[in-house]
């Protein structure tokens, strides 16, 4: 009888474990990570400055438990970041800039700061952390993982 | 008697325990196939547009980037003509299943979305244009526009797997 209950308790102890491993309590209620993708037909990387032309437009991806994305122009990339700019001067965000050429994407991990925008650009204070970014190129993507303090508005 | 009963027992519930835990581990790490591949969504973004003809012509578009749906975590980046390339390869393609997608044109007065079934691409590369036939299913599409991207949803992208982030 005592061997019984000792093998339904590692029974019930062995399914115990298994379950909250498949299904993790995860709280993201507080998390309002997006994925921006910032694009560009040329871009170049000089003295320390990332500058990504022929980018009007910023899509987003939110990283949380649904699936919303959407699109804005640059400038309003740069009133965000503004508004949020205590969390990046604090610790610079860093993404991946993906160089499309004729042998396909190269990448390199590259920390980000200070950006400014005119209508058809975005320039950034750059530090490559891993990789090599050419001193010019073509068509690119920029892939930032940044917080904000309040959701964005989608378009499905 | 009693004893044989006993390891009968603990034998069945060995059995249960080692059956119950396959099946668990089993359902945690499913066997990859197209149909549990990610879908992905793709965007493309332009700096004009013009709807003529049912044919949807965006310009300036750099390349397409694209999202893996939840839960995999996969994005990256497309040419326009790699991405036209892949309209009809694989079973599950877009020539023989047409995906919808939204046209969200930014304006001062507020987005506006048109959903389309979208069918037949067509690139032009040195001109960075990219046209699909369309079937507008909701809302109006102008006969030409300035900012905006397609979001086109579902497909799956073989190519794409792997270029993760």
């Amino acid at each position: 009888m005592k061997r019984s209950i000792l093998i339904l308790a590692v029974i019930l102890s062995f399914y115990s474990v298994l379950a909250n491993a498949q299904q993790p309590v995860v709280d993201d209620s507080k998390s309002l990570k997006y994925l921006f993708v910032i694009t560009g037909d040329t871009g170049r990387y000089k003295d320390g400055k990332l500058t990504l032309n022929g980018t009007p437009i910023v899509t987003f991806n939110y990283l949380g438990s649904t699936r919303e994305v959407g699109h804005f122009l640059v400038g309003m990339f740069i009133e965000i970041w503004n508004k949020n700019s205590s969390i990046y001067t604090a610790k610079p965000p860093s993404g991946t800039l993906s160089v499309l050429d004729q042998k396909g994407a190269g990448n390199a991990v590259i920390e980000v700061s200070s950006p400014t925008s005119t209508l058809n650009s975005i320039t950034f204070d750059a530090r490559v952390l891993e990789g090599e970014v050419p001193n010019s190129f073509n068509a690119s993507s920029l892939f930032l993982e940044l917080n904000v303090d309040e959701k964005l508005k989608t378009q499905n | 008697m009693n004893t044989i009963i006993r390891y009968t027992t603990t034998l069945s519930l060995l059995a249960a325990i080692i059956f119950g835990a396959s099946a668990m581990v089993a359902s945690a790490n499913p066997v990859i196939n197209e149909t549990d591949a990610p879908k992905f969504l793709y965007t493309m973004s332009a700096k004009s547009g013009t709807f003529e003809n049912g044919r949807l012509t965006l310009n300036d578009v750099p390349l397409v980037v694209y999202f893996a749906d939840r839960p995999a975590r996969i994005s990256g980046q497309l040419s326009i003509q790699v991405f036209a390339q892949g309209w009809d390869s694989g079973t599950d393609n877009f020539r023989d299943d047409p995906p919808n997608a939204t046209l969200s044109i930014l304006s001062k007065d507020g987005d506006k979305n048109i959903v389309v079934e979208l069918s037949d691409p067509n690139v032009m590369v040195k001109e960075g244009k990219i046209s699909f036939k369309v079937k507008v299913l909701d809302g109006e599409l102008p006969a030409s526009f300035e900012h905006s991207t397609l979001f086109i949803d579902g497909g799956i992208c073989p190519a794409c797997i792997g270029a993760a982030f």
